[in-house]
């Protein structure tokens, strides 16, 4: 979930009154927000690097705010106030508008060279705003925000914003040879060509994450004005001559990416959330855009989306109307409206009085099905104020067959005196392969290609190495320790959908002075005894016959096989294995598939 | 050390005792005796106490008590004078008091039983404060344990076990069949454990998953969609499932093929990967526990029902429901509760109602709805 840290009192100041921090939390709780914290930037930076450096920091009090992945208007002061003050229905929703300038169009012209590295791009421009240190604090913020959510790290869409009065239109959105760019920097004293700049930056911790974008492209993304000024080289810098600061009156916004929905779903989100502070309120003045086709478009797009649901469906859907006996409980249409002009989705009843239309707007991205109506519905209404009822479905239960076998089994292992453990189903290719005397190669194990560790570099092929690490971590333990494990492993496998597939194992170890492997081999008689497979092959029950293996001890293994089929093998570990996984004492296991058995 | 002795002679009035002196030089005795004796071979003393000797002898006496308890401490360290503690009984009859001796029995024996002799002999009595003998026996897994209680609660509200047994899962079931996008945070390499052998699904149903690919491109079933590129290959992707839901939809999957649709409950619980770093609060692996009702007709306020009655089973009867956001239902809640012990709310689940963009492909009737809520084991 995204964070959104505000200033306490400005918040307040926002919403016209104030709130003890007990009614703050249960107003978010509400609306579907958390507050996560309350803090100051003293206190942050005391905790990550000490109250030295914390000294003379701001005391003042910082609200943190949770707020759902999808709500992209909610990620600044601006839209939590908005939001809230609609919900509370102290103010009515702005109507945002796109309006023509009063002079000449802003245009941005793309050029083809952009298509095989970041195709898309939008603009729009804020007229006449009017920032305070806050105001443009806030404006730096909500854009990190967006780059590091919905824009996912700037790779799908990366933001830029201009001081307009210090260039001059049109702009030209081209791609060029790194060696060709050169320009001043965000924050830099002279001119760098991209190149150098790439290297820059390889060392700044913010900068140094986004890179990777367009390094190793043979052109590099760039925007320019009429007079050649480098607005920005996206997604990496913006160019300083046009940098915005508290006293910038017009900005010229541009969105670059390789997503056109989301570059537009964020310039609608910056315009409505700013258009706030311009003179002419909520309007946004409109820029258009050249495509490469020679086809033009003007943005922002601040469509207003208008679709129709019935009202006996929110009710059906949410379980506020109880039609065969309370119907009192029941949300009129015209209730059910106001509630969802309350979410900020404008609604009125229309046609035979049974149909509501609802304005989705721009802000609510979020909202792309009628359910998403639903749910807003359902908050405005109180998600705690809806009468719980249990669902007339009648079913039988049934078990898992392999499920039921296993826990039967877990039991009766116990009651045979040995102890359960649970262990990673993950391991390290040692673990199933050198450990045991086998090659991986031979193991047709699952590898794992991202690991963070290596203890988790393959999917387990055989429980018997986790039992032992669980030995290993409990030597102090007083002797014989008695472990077994009914759990699954897994196999790569070319005839199933995905190419591996899921086995349940029974294994049991015996670590003991001496290594009992007649105590296993009782255990094996038990289980089968349970299982109702009776000893002896020729009357379809199990035998075991001698066998070797790289793990067990010459001439103290045996292979067991049941009803026709090889299931498992049972024997004295071989002294190898034993040390290797930094053991001291005898083990003898056993180890068999338990689906043949069901 | 002799000059000290002498000098400190001629500060005091009558004599000096040695070990007082030593004490307060804070030197060793023997230092002191030492100097002392050296003067003396000097003929220079003209007498000398053998304080120590005094002492011992005062003791020999019996006249211990006048020692102090400095001096005692002194000629105790230098192994002089040892003392030893003499615990004396005072001894007088008893009730059953009698002149001949018996041993008394520690347990009955099957020859005192089959002779009678138990009714003559006098048996010791038994120290109920002891501990008894553990019986030597095997255990479950604590964690195991738990999860055999959720299962009986499961089967006890009537839901079927689903299966579960495949850890390794495609990108397609385990989230494009979920309508979470391509683009979707949670399917970074940070966040899901992805297979490099074998890399890529074999086999996938082609036609249910071209409208997956329609529905997140481009929309459909009432839906705008999400609008952008899907990609086969991205949902070919194997991955170790980072939640048991992908088993959920492919239920849901073989429950839509089956028609006349019936109404079902399923349950699973079950192992599931996420790529994350071990810590204190954080593991790798770990069990999800996932119900799911599917009907016509469903509710918010039926799924409110059903997670009361779950939770009362578990001894939680306090319940509150917080809005929440989910990428394959809507409306989602996350589920609270009051713990008495950190009087607040704490979080105890996550549920909602799956998303027609989810459930329509399938090829679920339109007015079914599906219900689920999930939580972890640990």
């Amino acid at each position: 979930m995204p964070t959104v840290s505000v200033k306490r009192d400005l918040l307040f100041q926002a919403l016209g009154r104030t709130y003890t921090d007990e009614e703050f939390d249960e107003l978010c709780f509400e609306f579907g927000l958390e507050l996560d914290e309350i803090t100051s930037e003293k206190e942050i930076i005391s905790k990550e690097q000490g109250n030295v450096k914390a000294a003379g920091a701001s005391d003042v009090v910082l609200y943190k705010i949770d707020v759902p992945a999808n709500r992209y208007d909610l990620l600044c002061l601006e839209g939590l106030v908005r939001g809230l003050q609609v919900f509370k229905e102290r103010i009515k929703a702005p109507v945002y508008k796109r309006v023509m300038p009063d002079g000449k169009i802003q245009k941005l012209i793309i050029t083809e060279e952009t298509a095989k590295i970041r195709p898309f791009a939008v603009a729009a421009v804020l007229r006449n705003i009017k920032f305070t240190k806050d105001r443009y604090d806030s404006f730096i913020e909500l854009q990190e925000k967006l780059h590091q959510n919905i824009c996912r790290k700037r790779a799908l869409v990366a933001i830029g914003t201009h001081d307009l009065d210090t260039l001059s239109g049109p702009f030209t959105y081209t791609a060029k040879r790194p060696s060709d760019i050169k320009f001043k920097p965000l924050n830099k004293t002279k001119e760098y060509t991209a190149c150098e700049l790439m290297n820059i930056y390889k060392t700044d911790n913010h900068l140094k994450h986004y890179l990777h974008i367009i390094e190793n492209k043979p052109l590099y993304p760039v925007i320019y004005d009429s007079n050649g000024v480098v607005l920005s080289m996206p997604p990496i810098i913006n160019g300083d001559h046009s940098r915005i600061t508290v006293n910038t009156r017009n900005i010229f916004i541009e969105c670059t990416g390789t997503d056109f929905t989301k570059a537009k779903i964020v310039l609608d989100i910056i315009v409505t959330m700013f258009s706030e502070y311009c003179e002419n309120q909520f309007t946004v003045e409109a820029a258009e855009v050249v495509f490469p086709n020679g086809k033009s478009h003007t943005f922002p797009e601040l469509a207003y989306r208008k679709e129709m649901v019935r009202a006996d469906l929110i009710n059906k859907k949410v379980g506020i109307s109880l039609w065969f006996v309370h119907s009192f409980f029941r949300e009129t249409p015209e209730n059910l409206a106001k509630l969802l002009t309350r979410m900020y989705l404008k609604s009125e009843v229309i046609g035979d009085g049974n149909q509501i239309e609802i304005e989705i707007p721009p802000t609510r991205a979020d909202i792309i099905h009628a359910c998403d109506i639903v749910e807003d519905a359902a908050i405005a209404y109180g998600y705690n104020n809806i009468q719980m009822t249990l669902p007339k479905t009648y079913t039988i239960a049934n078990q898992f067959p392999l499920n039921k076998l296993t826990e039967l089994l877990r039991h009766d292992m116990a009651a045979a005196g040995f102890t359960e453990a649970l262990t990673f189903a993950l391991c390290s290719q040692e673990d199933i392969a050198d450990k045991l005397g086998v090659d991986i190669s031979a193991t047709k194990a699952v590898h794992i290609s991202n690991p963070k560790t290596a203890e988790f570099q393959v999917a387990r092929t055989t429980l018997l190495p986790g039992l032992l690490k669980t030995i290993a971590a409990n030597r102090k333990m007083p002797l014989p320790l008695k472990l077994f494990e009914i759990s699954d492993i897994v196999i790569k496998d070319s005839n199933t959908d995905v190419g591996a597939k899921n086995y349940r194992h029974l294994c049991a170890v015996y670590y003991n002075k001496n290594p009992g492997f007649e105590i296993i081999h009782g255990l094996l008689d038990r289980i089968m005894q349970l299982l109702d497979v009776p000893p002896g092959e020729d009357k379809g029950g199990y035998v075991i016959k001698a066998s070797e293996g790289p793990a067990f001890f010459p001439g103290r293994c045996a292979e067991i096989f049941a009803r026709g089929q090889s299931v498992g093998k049972l024997g004295v570990l071989h002294p190898d294995v034993i040390t290797k996984f930094e053991l001291t004492m005898p083990c003898s296991s056993l180890e068999i598939n338990v689906g043949p058995f069901l | 050390m002799a000059e000290l002795l002498l000098r400190r002679l001629e500060a005091s009035d009558g004599g000096l005792d040695s070990a007082e002196l030593a004490a307060e030089l804070g030197m060793e005795h023997q230092a002191v005796v030492g100097a002392v004796k050296s003067l003396q071979a000097l003929g220079e003393v003209d007498s000398m106490e053998d304080e120590v000797q005094r002492r011992l002898q005062l003791v020999r006496g019996g006249q211990a008590e006048k020692l102090g308890e400095k001096e005692r401490s002194e000629l105790r360290k230098r192994k002089l004078l040892a003392e030893v503690t003499l615990k004396t009984y005072w001894v007088s009859k008893g009730s059953a008091f009698s002149t001949s001796i018996s041993k008394q029995e520690t347990e009955l024996s099957p020859e005192m039983i089959s002779s009678g002799s138990w009714r003559d002999r006098p048996f010791k009595p038994y120290n109920f404060l002891a501990h008894g003998v553990l019986p030597d026996s095997g255990h479950l897994h604590p964690l195991l344990k738990v999860r055999s209680q959720f299962r009986q609660i499961f089967l006890e509200m009537g839901f079927t076990e689903m299966p579960t047994d495949n850890f390794i899962e495609s990108s397609f079931w385990n989230f494009d069949a979920l309508f979470q996008p391509q683009q979707h945070p949670a399917r970074d390499q940070h966040d899901t454990f992805f297979l490099r052998d074998p890399a890529e699904a074999l086999q996938l149903p082609m036609d249910y998953v071209q409208r997956v690919k329609r529905t997140h491109s481009q929309g459909g079933y009432g839906s705008q969609g999400y609008k952008y590129n899907w990609k086969l290959d991205e949902a070919r992707k194997n991955l170790l499932r980072t939640h048991t839901t992908s088993a959920s939809a492919r239920a849901l999957y073989r429950l839509a093929q089956k028609k006349p649709f019936t109404p079902v409950k399923y349950f699973s619980i079950d192992r599931v990967f996420r790529n994350e770093t071990l810590d204190a609060t954080h593991l790798a692996e770990f069990h999800q526990i996932e119900g799911v009702v599917a009907d016509h007709g469903l509710t918010l306020g039926h799924l409110m029902g059903v997670l009361r009655e779950f939770f009362t089973k578990l001894g939680i009867t306090q319940l509150r429901f917080k809005p929440a956001y989910n990428p394959y239902t809507e409306p989602s809640m996350e589920v609270f509760s009051y713990h008495q012990g950190l009087k607040k709310w704490v979080e105890v689940g996550n549920s909602g109602v799956f998303r027609p963009e989810m459930l329509l492909p399938m090829g679920l009737p339109e007015n079914v709805s599906v219900i689920a809520w999930g939580l972890s084991l640990e």
